[in-house]
């Protein structure tokens, strides 16, 4: 054979076998996507910056080394000004890299957060440490449940709780964030706000909508622009003509259309929550408040198991840690679900926190709903061994919370419920005894110091609820307080351990909390309980 | 790792060596070059020439154009994609800081493989002839190259500084049409309130001030023509980022756009009590006899324990600095003085809780400075209220320039307060320092586009040497080894454990080789200790006497040794054999 045909012999059998190949490609896809093989869809957002891996992809390995020590240099050096940026770089250079965006975000959180003295400056770090992972790191892989879980935690624990000496105000300006976007108040309609379009365009094709807008931007002002019509709503002094529009009857729905419109295109945009995925979660869970950072970490942990990368693996450690995220989350909206906020919150006063008890069935619900997910021994009943001590000792608490708010029947409830799936001796002398026990426990309500404290604690929630404008609530809180004094002064033998006046505690309460108030609201408070300006009783102190 | 090391040291003074030898057998060769050719008159006017051509031939040679647009490209993107730690000043701090880093690095690149070419490739093509055939001396066609190279250099510093100068402004521009839209749209202001607004905290000088007490607030009042609380009530509609990127702007202008010069307590001569104490430990026959504690070892020991009597402040007590600033001017509204300091304690302290009800948090120390003579009537002292403070980490307060002398004397008393019984520990180092402003951020930058030039001048000269006796292949690889061994020096001496915090209390022989191999290879490959991108970006001012001084060391002594070296052997360089 001449060489010229073999070559090309060669060329049509080598042309054959790569389309006999290519015919199995649909085959091979099929599988990977089954195998879970394939990379998620990048968001459009987040694709530019998927180009730096591959330009780079053959000097990658010493630029990431390189910032590496930079970064460490620098955190060693205490300085900060680009740690944010060298982050974000690291992680985009390294995309697919949990741990990666896991540590950097858990970095800025927690280790240069604390470095930092001023509460803003600190909440520029937790800010920059979650928002990394929400806005960036998640998009980019959107399976991965470490991150939902390094997320959910971040907000849960840093944010939520109780640990950083700059908690109340990380509470606090999370809080006016979300309200900066949803308005005052923790009721906020997302069944409506999911019905709305994602555009402004798709939104001006509502013909009413659309003749606003034109109106509108005759008289100057553009409602197609971002912030616009949100600062038209909270201007007070507003030309004769835009105020008749903005109050004209005729467009009231119109004009909340648009208003929900822009609320909820920054819900989306800025805080990346869907509120179609509020509206689902809300049935499950209950009403949670989007003020509070639980609620957010409730979000992403759920959404982290539930879209989750390996859902088929019988133990995976990040999906367990984000479910039991979601079960802490519930937990504390009971012990301090309703946030009240202070009129004078943007100067700085922290909000209030207040149990909410309609969270205690959700719990147990949900703690039912997500061990099914788990394997479980015959003797576990329907709670996984991963959640029951979660459970129990919750149950426990609410069954007393119930007994101490006068709602005898859900604690009664409670208790029976442990009673059948906690076999434990402490049920065995009934339920007077099991509330008198948790009583104790929880209380230690014979020693001075603790009783003290918990008086104290109740007389804080009663001032500060006055202060803020919840009478009843206040009123019932100092109730409960004089009950518990009473009670205690009761029991005492020898004077030592007696406490000083009921009233003078409260006095004292109220000026200590006075110091850490506005002005005003001091005064309000002071007006509200009575109290008088000059002190005129001793301090009780002890 | 240490193997691979000491490999990779090995071969570097191999390839120093070898460099050196081959310029002493080319410089010293009477094999054939150059006859005379040490003529002075004219010699300005054919250098100048020279150096045209080399400019003319650096601006339109290919790998100079791929850098020249690099720059070009990176300093804009760099000010568009700037984010820093997310303020005003991380953005403007972190675009500095690459901006100057950039520019330093693409020139030192163009430089190297420029210098290393245009002499090289002449040779190699054998356009050489044309200008070694004309009556003009080699050292003066080395001298051209080598100014052509350094006008290059300059054009392009001076480009990028005046594009990181614009930079700058641009992102406070940036910055300042944001806070003029959220002005408009959150308060509600109109826009040429907002542009009045924005104008006043433009032109604010002096001292700055956290919360009610920031300037920002007056000069807003003054612009608006409304009380200062009404600004107030009006700062907090804008969200707290926002507010919060308003006293960032207040420190940028305070602390990084301005140059400052810094006075730290000198550390007590203690030679004398060093030898009094190690004559007493041996007359009370105290003194370690081990063979791993050595003379020098013993007196380092007992130096760090008597600084520590300088450096500690033991609880309840005070300590106390005099140094010697400026004299405060009466009427400067710009001149600005402060203290700086990072302290750490003795043990790590944990959470306590005062009688007052007051929580010290872990990992803080509760102390007070006071400023001025304590008796007198002007001392200031700081913070206004106890407050714990986050140890190993810089604070700084502004000092009112009452409460330093005329003559410029600054007492400077550091109190413990502390509950929990801990020493409080200055490090000698960066302890303590008291800054003020001795000029403008502008003035600064061009101190730093000078310093910048400084280390390209010499490798221009190092590259033109290398060239003089190698292909450009070899002076390019050459060159570029030399200026990645001067840039990582920080980082071979850590890796190596030869800096002093990590250095083995006893060497051993291969660690003593090790340290006065590396020693000796820093202070040759060397471009000078001054960063100019540390400097700028903390707002340091870079003096004129330390650019002499790095221009003496760097350019003077290397940098002639290296034109010296290149001269000789280009002048015994063989450039075409005659043939009979």
């Amino acid at each position: 054979m001449r060489p010229d045909a073999r070559a090309m012999l060669f060329a049509v059998a080598g042309l054959a076998g790569l389309a006999g190949a290519a015919t199995w490609v649909p085959s091979l896809n099929r599988q990977r996507v089954s195998a879970g093989l394939v990379a998620a869809a990048i968001p459009e957002a987040a694709q530019p910056g998927m180009m730096v891996g591959p330009l780079l992809a053959i000097g990658r390995a010493p630029v990431v080394d390189y910032l590496w020590l930079r970064a460490t240099k620098l955190k060693e050096e205490g300085r900060y000004f680009d740690a944010y940026q060298l982050a974000e770089t690291i992680c985009k250079l390294q995309p697919r890299f949990g741990s990666v965006w896991a540590f950097n975000a858990w970095n800025m959180a927690y280790n240069i957060s604390v470095t930092l003295k001023s509460p803003e400056e600190r909440w520029r770090w937790v800010r920059n440490g979650f928002e990394l992972l929400r806005d960036h790191g998640i998009p980019r892989n959107p399976r991965n449940t470490q991150l939902y879980r390094e997320l959910a935690w971040i907000l849960f624990h840093k944010v939520g709780d109780f640990l950083d000496d700059q908690h109340w105000y990380y509470k606090l300006q999370f809080a006016l964030m979300v309200e900066d976007i949803l308005g005052p108040g923790a009721d906020h309609d997302y069944a409506a706000m999911a019905a709305l379009p994602h555009t402004w365009e798709a939104l001006a094709k509502d013909e009413q909508v659309a003749a606003f807008a034109k109106t509108l931007s005759a008289l100057g002002h553009d409602c197609s622009k971002p912030g616009a019509f949100i600062s038209l709503l909270s201007q007070k002094n507003l030309p004769d003509n835009v105020a008749a529009l903005m109050t004209d009857a005729g467009f009231a729905d119109v004009r909340r259309k648009i208003d929900l419109f822009w609320r909820t295109k920054r819900l989306r945009d800025e805080m990346k929550i869907d509120p179609a995925r509020v509206v689902e979660l809300q049935k499950v869970y209950g009403p949670f408040d989007l003020r509070l950072a639980e609620s957010h970490a409730l979000y992403w942990a759920s959404l982290g198991t539930e879209i989750g990368t390996d859902k088929r693996a019988a133990y995976d450690i990040d999906r367990l840690n984000a479910d039991r995220i979601e079960l802490y989350c519930l937990q504390n909206f009971f012990r301090r679900g309703r946030l009240i906020m202070s009129p004078s919150a943007r100067q700085g006063e922290p909000p209030m926190l207040l149990p909410d008890v309609r969270f205690a069935d959700k719990l147990r619900e949900a703690c039912i709903a997500v061990s099914k997910n788990y394997p479980k021994q015959p003797a576990d009943g329907e709670i996984s061994a991963n959640f029951q001590s979660v459970l129990f000792n919750f149950m426990r608490v609410a069954a007393l919370r119930f007994n101490e708010a006068g709602q005898i029947e859900k604690s009664r409830e409670y208790y029976d419920w442990l009673v059948k799936n906690n076999p434990d001796p402490i049920y065995r002398g009934g339920y007077e005894a099991f509330i008198q026990r948790m009583w104790l426990e929880d209380q230690e309500l014979m020693q001075f110091q603790n009783a003290q404290a918990r008086l104290l604690v109740l007389m804080g929630r009663a001032a500060q609820l006055i202060a803020y404008g919840e009478y009843e609530q206040g009123a019932s809180s100092l109730a409960y307080a004089r009950r518990l004094w009473t009670r205690y002064e009761k029991e005492q033998v020898h004077d030592r351990g007696r406490l000083p006046k009921f009233e003078e505690m409260f006095e004292f309460v109220v000026r200590e909390m006075g110091k850490r108030m506005r002005p005003e609201t001091y005064e309000r408070l002071l007006r509200r309980t009575g109290i008088s300006p000059v002190p005129t009783t001793r301090p009780a102190s002890g | 790792m240490e193997a691979f090391y000491d490999i990779m040291m090995l071969a570097v003074t191999l390839m120093l060596l070898v460099t050196l030898a081959a310029i002493l057998r080319s410089a010293f060769s009477r094999r054939s070059g150059e006859v005379g050719g040490w003529e002075i008159a004219g010699a300005w006017r054919r250098i100048r020439a020279v150096a045209r051509v080399t400019l003319a031939e650096g601006l339109r040679m290919k790998i100079a154009i791929v850098f020249i647009v690099l720059l070009i490209i990176s300093l804009p993107l760099l000010c568009l994609t700037a984010k820093g730690d997310g303020t005003i000043q991380g953005r403007v701090q972190m675009f500095l800081g690459y901006s100057l880093g950039l520019t330093a690095f693409y020139l030192a690149l163009l430089t190297i493989f420029f210098s290393s070419r245009t002499l090289a490739a002449e040779i190699a093509t054998h356009q050489i002839y044309g200008l070694a055939t004309k009556p003009i001396p080699r050292w003066q066609i080395l001298a051209g190259k080598w100014a052509g190279i350094v006008v290059l250099n300059l054009l392009l510093v001076l480009f990028a500084t005046a594009a990181t100068y614009s930079g700058t402004r641009w992102l406070l521009y940036r910055f300042h049409a944001g806070l003029s839209n959220q002005l408009i749209l959150r308060g509600g202001l109109t826009a040429p309130q907002a542009q009045a607004c924005i104008d006043a905290i433009e032109a604010i000088r002096g001292p700055g001030g956290k919360g009610v007490s920031s300037p920002i607030i007056p000069a807003m009042a003054g612009a608006l023509g409304w009380s200062n609380d009404r600004v107030i009530e009006l700062l907090q509609t804008l969200p707290e980022e926002t507010r919060v990127d308003l006293r960032r702007l207040d420190e940028l202008r305070r602390q990084v756009l301005v140059a400052r010069a810094s006075v730290k307590p000198q550390p007590p001569d203690l030679s004398t009590a060093i030898e009094r104490t190690i004559d007493e430990l041996r007359k009370q026959g105290r003194l370690p006899n081990s063979p791993e504690w050595t003379p020098a070892r013993i007196r380092e020991q007992v130096r760090l324990q008597l600084l520590t009597e300088f450096t500690t402040v033991p609880p309840m007590t005070a300590r106390q600095w005099v140094l010697m600033g400026p004299p405060p001017p009466k009427d400067d509204p710009k001149f600005l003085l402060s203290v700086r300091y990072k302290l750490s304690t003795s043990i790590y302290t944990t959470t306590q809780v005062l009688d007052d009800g007051r929580t010290l948090p872990e990992n803080t120390f509760l102390a007070l400075w006071v400023v001025g003579d304590p008796t007198g009537p002007n001392y200031y002292y700081w913070p206004p209220e106890p407050t714990p403070e986050v140890t190993r980490t810089f604070h700084e307060f502004e000092v009112p320039t009452h409460s330093v002398e005329p003559d410029g004397k600054i007492v400077l008393t550091l109190e413990n307060r502390d509950p929990r019984q801990v020493d409080v520990v200055v490090p000698v180092e960066d302890g303590v320092e008291v800054l003020y402003r001795v000029g403008s951020f502008e003035r600064n930058l061009i101190a730093g586009a000078l310093t910048m030039l400084i280390p390209l001048m010499f490798l221009a000269a190092f590259g033109l040497m290398m060239s003089t006796f190698c292909t450009f292949p070899v002076a390019a690889l050459v060159s570029l080894v030399f200026y990645a061994i001067a840039c990582s020096q920080s980082f071979i001496a850590e890796s190596l454990s030869l800096t002093d915090e990590l250095r083995p209390v006893v060497l051993s022989t291969r660690d003593e080789i090790r340290k006065a191999a590396t020693d000796a290879m820093f202070s040759v490959i060397s471009l000078g200790r001054l960063s100019v991108t540390d400097r700028i970006i903390n707002g340091r001012v870079i003096r004129w006497d330390e650019i002499g001084e790095l221009a003496g060391g760097v350019v003077g002594w290397r940098g002639l040794l290296a034109m010296g070296s290149a001269v000789l052997v280009f002048r015994r360089r063989e450039l075409a054999a005659v043939i009979v």
